[in-house]
């Protein structure tokens, strides 16, 4: 399990990370959502053992990770942009990999051989993007990691590559019971493959559940009135309100029993409840945190 | 496979040694060449190990010292590279290893790709030297190995402390270099700033913390040395500076441990930044400001000021240079700090550094810490030196004892109370005013070494005295000439100026003598061997007297001012045997008509090795104008310079 609690970093007087919390239940993936600068990376980072606390824990299993190359041995990770040394193919890297993590499984890398066509021999950076994101894939794979962080995993990969790479993710989480924390902007790609989701704004954790929970703290009611009757919906929590004829579209936050006792008691002409997608909690959440998507007039 | 041990990683050693290779490589080539294969070279015309060993210590003080500066500081970089951006820093430092395991493999391998290789360099030179029949040269490819490995030690610790310093990949080296030579040049421009507007401060280039720049250092004052036995074979090699060369070493240690610690508590997201530690931020920042207005200062002063043929020294102008070139250092590195041009608004800091410019623009211009004015008490003083161009720069040393002491006070008195009159016509002359040519200029430079230890320096170009066009008459205008004769003639300034004549006389024997016509120097007249004793007692004789003139630039000039005239010239040339190197001193002198005893040996044609075309005359008959010795050449004799009344005021 990855626990950061009260976590803070301050860049040159300007507080990135502002006393987070963060649980990553083990065996799960966790996706972490959230506006740009709102400090995924950076807690990422944390995670990774890449950057010091300013105060606050971030701990594996229990055991803080800075400096701590017994838990960060457990851990790869894939960051936005890839490293590789300069002039180094795919085998140089994967023979570095080899001496730093005793566990570089080699069968593995000859069984991925297939699901990643690249090159070995040409030079990381000759390859394109994509290639490079699928090489750190490949490499991070065979290090058989108990803990994958991920930063913008997918971002530069065709569709069917990232079919695959999710594939083999999903595969490791469910026969090895790898924790896969993932930072991303492709909701709706991680509304399929999340069972945890956190969001995160101005360096805190705002919400922090399982996606299911998630779907059933908010929802999309529909609903047209009778004539004459009060539209203001009271005894409800509104996040969002607009409308399209006689149609009124609410987001409120609740479970689905408890609106749907409440419009039973309001007796409309007709409502419904519809569930969000991830990217339609995203930015209705967001909306109360000062996010929330203006209308553009041009 | 992960190392045991935990300050060194195998897999991170093996990438460096990769990434490093042509560094290392090169290095390895360029000294076998310089070793092995010069070994080779010389071979044949080395007699013995101490010359060939000799050799060897050489390309550790020349070549070694710029092998080890280059070479360290470009591994360390390579190595180092990783600091300077967010995404290898990120990679870096998500490795499942110790931030100090990293550090320690680093080192360790910097130096052992430098320092294996040269092992192998000695033992390949040690096993030629024994094929050219050159054995024992083992102790001293040693001492060159730990020679090298004390500078290999220092200049990487130095880079590697500036590498963690910066995380700008063009930091650290223009940090390295810069820091490598700052205390010497902002030593010589501190010393130098008030020589251009204190009235008589000099400066000599000599440097006291000089030691703290160790390439200067280890340059100028660092070097091989041979014993020789007395019939000239070496006895005993040594490197003179091998101690400095260990505290180098030991520095480098203490460097390292610095940079680890910095290295320690490093943030990674300072990748990028020219200065990565922020505590050093404001540092850096008042350092480049400081060391802009010491530097661009002059600089802005000589190109828009002092390039002009009248300008007199102006600390109000150079005050307004300082604060130009304090502001470009200033904001230049508030830019660099931010990366960003919008700086202007932090001018506070500037505007502290400016008052302080302002107050130093005081200090100077009105002579507050009275440098200018200082005259050496007696009690404070060793002895001093007063050189004298008038007196062909012959430096008279005087102790406090000399009866002559007094003097040399009274005359740096003597310049101090004519400042504005001797400065005024020194400028008038520099801008080719009307009525300043009728003086000659004489540079004086005193130079008084303390009890202490210090050394006070003073230097002034003077009026000293009116034109020759008097009928050679000289006018003492200010009295200068009168006190630079009284010191010059004090028979205690003689003796020690001549000091082979008489306390030295014992170490030093005469083996060259020669008489010659100024000027025409392969025409020379040698003396023989049997006469050297007479002479030499002539000399003392005469000195003592006043009446053998000797450095006179005065009558040198003015008998080489008409053509064809030249002055009898008297070259002696000593010898010192010693333990170490034998010293030479040179003489000259230029003989006048009252030195009796010296002319009384000079004019014996059985004094010469062979006859010289003027044998047999005598030397008043050679007197004056028209007499000819067989050649197109007038020789004329110097009259002893008129003894002049000393006015002490």
């Amino acid at each position: 399990m990855i626990e950061v609690s009260n976590l803070v970093k301050t860049f040159d007087g300007f507080r990135a990370l502002d006393g987070l919390d963060l649980h990553v239940p083990k065996g799960g993936i966790y996706g972490l959502v959230g506006p740009n600068g709102s400090g995924k990376s950076t807690v990422i980072r944390h995670i990774t053992g890449i950057y010091r606390p300013d105060s606050g824990l971030v701990a594996v299993d229990g055991q803080p990770v800075y400096e701590n190359p017994a838990v960060k041995r457990r851990i790869a990770y894939i960051s936005d942009d890839v490293y590789a040394f300069l002039s180094a193919n795919i085998r140089d890297m994967r023979d570095f990999y080899r001496g730093i993590y005793p566990q570089f499984d080699m069968q593995r890398f000859e069984a991925l051989r297939e699901a990643f066509p690249l090159d070995e021999k040409k030079a990381i950076r000759h390859l394109s993007k994509g290639m490079q994101k699928q090489a750190a894939f490949w490499l991070a794979m065979c290090c058989r990691p108990d803990y994958l962080i991920l930063d913008e995993p997918v971002d530069g990969l065709d569709p069917v590559m990232r079919r695959r790479v999710w594939s083999i993710l999903m595969g490791d989480v469910a026969d090895r019971g790898t924790t896969v924390l993932v930072s991303s902007h492709n909701l709706r790609e991680l509304e399929d493959v999340c069972d945890h989701v956190g969001i995160i704004d101005h360096g805190r954790v705002l919400i922090e559940r399982s996606l299911s929970e998630l779907q059933d703290n908010i929802v999309k009611l529909q609903v047209v009135f009778r004539g004459g009757q009060d539209e203001s919906l009271p005894g409800l929590d509104i996040l969002h309100r607009s409308t399209s004829g006689r149609v009124h579209t609410v987001i409120v936050r609740g479970s689905q029993a408890a609106i749907t006792a409440r419009m039973t008691e309001i007796d409309p002409l007709f409502f419904d409840l519809l569930p969000l997608t991830l990217e339609e909690i995203f930015i209705y959440e967001l909306g109360g945190a000062d996010y929330a998507v203006k209308d553009i007039v041009l | 496979m992960q190392s045991k041990t935990s300050f060194f990683d195998w897999t991170l050693a093996r990438k460096g040694l990769r990434r490093t290779m042509p560094l290392w490589l090169t290095h390895l080539v360029i000294w076998v060449f310089a070793m092995p294969i010069m070994v080779v070279n010389l071979g044949p015309n080395v007699g013995n190990i101490l010359d060939m060993s000799e050799y060897i210590y050489y390309t550790v003080h020349i070549g070694g010292t710029l092998m080890a500066f280059f070479f360290c500081a470009a591994i360390v970089e390579v190595q180092n590279s990783y600091l300077c951006t967010a995404r290898s820093v990120s990679f870096y430092h998500a490795l499942p290893v110790r931030r100090g395991t990293i550090f320690c493999t680093n080192t360790l391998l910097t130096l052992a790709v430098l320092l294996v290789p040269m092992v192998l360099v000695a033992a390949m030179t040690l096993a030629i030297e024994y094929s050219l029949g050159l054995g024992g040269g083992l102790i001293y490819l040693v001492k060159w190995l730990g020679m090298y490995a004390a500078m290999c030690l220092f200049f990487t610790g130095f880079a590697t402390l500036c590498s963690h310093i910066t995380g700008h990949v063009a930091a650290a080296p223009i940090l390295y270099v810069v820091l490598n030579f700052t205390v010497v040049v902002v030593e010589w421009v501190v010393r130098y700033i008030p020589t251009l507007f204190l009235y008589g401060v000099s400066f000599n280039g000599s440097t006291r913390l000089g030691w703290m720049s160790p390439i200067w250092h280890i340059y100028t004052e660092c070097c091989p040395q041979m014993e020789y036995t007395e019939d000239m074979q070496p006895l005993r090699l040594f490197y003179d500076g091998s101690g400095y060369l260990w505290g180098l070493a030991l520095c480098g240690l203490v460097l390292l441990a610095l940079a680890w610690l910095f290295y320690r508590r490093r943030q990674s997201e300072s990748a990028g930044e020219f200065v990565a530690v922020p505590a050093l931020r404001p540092v850096f920042k008042y350092c480049v400001t400081a060391g802009c207005t010491l530097l661009l200062s002059i600089l802005f002063y000589a190109v828009s000021y002092q390039i002009r043929s009248d300008a007199r020294p102006s600390v109000p102008w150079y005050t307004v240079c300082m604060l130009i070139a304090a502001a470009i250092g200033y904001f230049g590195s508030e830019m660099v700090l931010r990366k960003s041009f919008r700086v202007f608004r932090s001018w506070k800091g500037f505007a502290a550094a400016a008052l302080v410019i302002l107050l130093c623009g005081g200090v100077l211009g009105f002579d507050l810490l009275g440098v200018e004015s200082y005259v050496p008490q007696a009690s404070e003083v060793a002895y001093v030196e007063l050189q004298s161009y008038y007196n062909q720069n012959f430096r008279a040393k005087v102790i406090p004892e000399d009866p002559c002491f007094d003097n040399v006070l009274a005359l740096h008195r003597l310049i101090l109370d004519n400042k504005e009159t001797s400065q005024n016509l020194v400028y008038d002359w520099y801008a080719g005013t009307s009525g300043s040519e009728q003086y000659d200029y004489d540079y004086i430079r005193l130079d008084y070494y303390m009890n202490d230890g210090s050394t006070v320096g003073r230097e002034y170009y003077l009026p000293i005295a009116a034109e020759a066009e008097n009928d050679g008459e000289i006018q003492d205008v200010f009295g200068y000439l009168a006190l630079v004769d009284s010191i010059y003639e004090t028979p205690e300034v003689i003796r020690r100026a001549y000091s082979v004549l008489w306390d030295d006389a014992p170490f030093y024997q005469l083996y060259y003598g020669g008489v010659q016509l100024a000027g025409i120097w392969d025409d020379e007249d040698v003396l023989s061997y049997t006469v050297y004793a007479d002479l030499l007692e002539a000399l003392r004789a005469d000195l003592l007297e006043g009446s053998l003139v000797s450095n006179r630039n005065d009558y040198y000039y003015s008998a080489e001012a008409e053509d064809g005239q030249r002055v009898f010239c008297l070259n002696l040339e000593f010898e010192r045997r010693s333990e170490e190197d034998p010293v030479y001193r040179s003489y000259e002198f230029y003989v006048t008509p009252e030195a009796a005893r010296t002319w009384a040996v000079l004019n014996d044609p059985a004094s010469y090795q062979e006859q010289p075309d003027w044998a047999g005359e005598a030397h008043s008959d050679l007197l004056p104008a028209d007499n000819r010795i067989g050649r197109d050449t007038q020789v004329i004799f110097l009259p002893a310079r008129p003894r002049l009344p000393v006015t002490i005021l």
